[in-house]
């Protein structure tokens, strides 16, 4: 059998653990930096293949670019530097904390992601937080638990999952706001302002999450050890928390590093509907405006977000399935 | 455990699917209804609405449902029924198009990464990693940036962003299944290494991630109109639900019809796909289970 995976590493040679442990995560640490010079790589090419006059772009709101203009922009923002150069200047600035000036904000790009980082971050957590509970809680109380509690569940779950979020962000914005006056519909002042967008984004998430919680938990409770533990006498809430929850964790948590990189986009979108500053708004219209600064800014902390969340899992990983082990 | 007394063949497997749907719960047949309605208004969307998306009636603004126009008209005048209708192509398009894009490259990906050896396996897995950790939507605006608006570019983004899901997926599956007893079986009566791949492996490991496309569907249709809602798909006038949703949005405390029918749309395509996608799903593991 091939070693081919860090968690491989650390299992695969318990004579010498402590050497085999740091070289997993020396490993791993590697690839994370190929992961990030990939992206950063990545988006850098897409974004320069973009159509348009980028002087233009930088010159924003002033209709006519004069010749003095055009030139001092193109020095100030090095245009005229060849591809590569660009490219170097711009992966060497990263790596000194440097994303660059935004061409329409006309202000750092660190700067601006800094000032809208904490309210994303405050909505991505409350999202993620409730989606999981949620997911825990449907899902353990409802598998094996007869078809009628299951096929009630499905469907709600299937809703769930079908709903798009902006339309139920409009619906919770018409009844909760609008109608009953609860929860402001716009803005991120204090907790209030974070129910309804947490909900939007958080639900899909939920749904989504415990379908395949359930699906996992119930072959686990099929399988035959769960069996020798009820002969041991096991209750049936350790049967399904201490040993099924155990098993079926592995494919949610593949499910969560996946998720983490959705609820990002999902901001994009809630944070629109709502009118909530962020990142989500920041880049989407930094993307209309092809401020190429803002958008590979927030791609590159979007990537390290990823990269730290997944890393995590990784590790993660032998310690909940002794199989992989 | 029957599969090696079973031997699917295609007329099997066509039994087996006329006898999952004769056999169907109701929600299943309701389903199958409203997919069967929504594949309709797909492929011949004017014998079902044969009236012109497109016209608008200045006098006819935001109406309340009625009998000349049975889920009202939007703020221009026109028939919200005979846009929802029409704006079904876009998005089943969509939604099959990105859902097998994704499902055959994250497969193929999947296996490549499994199976390939330990060279092909980091190549595989970092190009995966870098695609994963840009955000999907972001993912998205970028190619749209690059290529421009339209159904095609979306199709296209859905597809690339849903493409790692299914190949860490695939990967992950084939992993626990290659420690499995069976293989080790395999493995030891000396079937070769394709033989077991293709006749153990792959069949057992593509039974989640069929789970993870039917979903899939139903989210691209989702994602597609979420981008046609931020304005990036579809161009106005043309009737797309997501697009529809985003004009009427600013009318809705006073025309909720405009708003809230492109939604439910959105809600019963996806819902009757997941439905019926799970049901199917249930009755072919059960054969082979």
């Amino acid at each position: 059998m091939t070693i081919s995976t860090p968690v491989e590493l650390i299992v695969a040679a318990p004579g010498r653990k402590s050497r085999g442990l740091a070289q997993a995560i020396a490993r791993r640490i590697g690839i994370a930096v190929i992961v990030i010079w990939g992206a950063i790589t990545a988006s850098f090419l897409a974004l320069k293949s973009m159509g348009g006059d980028p002087v233009q772009s930088i010159a924003g709101g002033v209709v006519q670019v004069t010749p003095e203009l055009r030139e001092q922009i193109i020095a100030k923002y090095g245009l005229d530097d060849s591809f590569f150069q660009q490219y170097l200047s711009y992966l060497g600035g990263v790596l000194q904390g440097d994303l660059g000036t935004s061409y329409a904000l006309r202000r750092p790009v660190v700067e601006a992601i800094a000032e809208q980082l904490p309210n994303t971050m405050t909505l991505l957590i409350t999202a993620t937080v409730f989606a999981v509970a949620v997911a825990f809680i449907v899902s353990l109380t409802t598998a094996h638990r007869g078809k009628r509690v299951r096929s009630t569940f499905q469907a709600l779950e299937s809703i769930g999952v079908a709903v798009p979020a902006f339309w139920l962000g409009i619906m919770l914005i018409t009844i909760f706001s609008f109608g009953l006056r609860m929860f402001p519909s716009t803005g991120a002042n204090g907790v209030a302002a974070l129910v309804l967008p947490s909900i939007a984004l958080g639900l899909p998430v939920a749904a989504t999450l415990s379908q395949v919680m359930r699906d996992t938990l119930e072959k686990t409770l099929d399988e035959p050890f769960i069996v020798t533990v009820r002969a041991r006498g096991a209750g049936e809430f350790v049967v399904r928390v201490r040993h099924a929850l155990r098993h079926s964790l592995v494919s949610v948590i593949t499910l969560v590093g996946w998720l983490s990189g959705t609820l990002i986009g999902g901001a994009v979108v809630v944070e629109q509907v709502f009118s909530r500053p962020g990142i989500g708004r920041m880049i989407f219209s930094a993307v209309l405006n092809k401020d190429m600064p803002v958008v590979l800014g927030i791609v590159i902390v979007a990537a390290v977000f990823y990269v730290i969340v997944n890393t995590v899992i990784d590790l993660l990983y032998p310690i909940i399935d002794p199989r992989l082990r | 455990m029957t599969t090696l007394a079973l031997k699917p063949t295609i007329s099997n497997s066509i039994r087996e699917v006329w006898h999952a749907i004769t056999r169907a719960p109701i929600t299943v047949v309701l389903s199958a209804l409203m997919l069967a309605f929504f594949v309709l208004a797909a492929v011949w969307p004017n014998l079902i609405a044969p009236g012109n998306p497109l016209a608008a009636d200045p006098l006819q603004t935001l109406k309340a449902p009625s009998a000349a126009h049975i889920l009202g008209t939007d703020e221009n005048g026109r028939d919200v029924f005979t846009r929802i209708v029409h704006g079904a192509t876009p998005s089943l398009l969509t939604g099959l198009g990105a859902s097998a894009l994704a499902l055959i490259a994250g497969t193929l990906l999947g296996v490549i990464a499994a199976q390939g050896g330990k060279w092909a396996d980091a190549v595989v897995m970092r190009f995966v990693d870098i695609l994963l950790a840009i955000p999907g939507l972001l993912l998205v605006l970028v190619i749209i940036a690059v290529m421009g608006k339209g159904t095609l570019n979306v199709i296209i983004g859905i597809a690339l962003f849903s493409v790692p899901g299914y190949a860490r997926l695939v990967r992950s599956e084939i992993m626990v299944i290659r420690r499995s007893g069976y293989v080790d079986a395999s493995v030891s009566l000396g079937i070769p290494r394709l033989q077991i791949v293709m006749r153990h492996i792959v069949p057992n490991a593509i039974r989640p991630v069929l789970i993870l496309a039917t979903i899939g569907i139903g989210s691209a249709i989702g994602t597609g109109a979420t981008l046609s809602f931020l304005g990036l798909g579809p161009q106005p006038p043309a009737p797309e639900w997501g697009a529809m949703l985003a004009s009427s949005q600013s009318y809705f405390s006073v025309a909720w019809w405009a708003a809230l029918f492109p939604g439910l749309a959105i809600t019963a395509a996806v819902l009757s796909i997941t439905v019926l996608g799970q049901y199917l799903q249930r009755r072919l593991d059960g054969r082979t289970a």
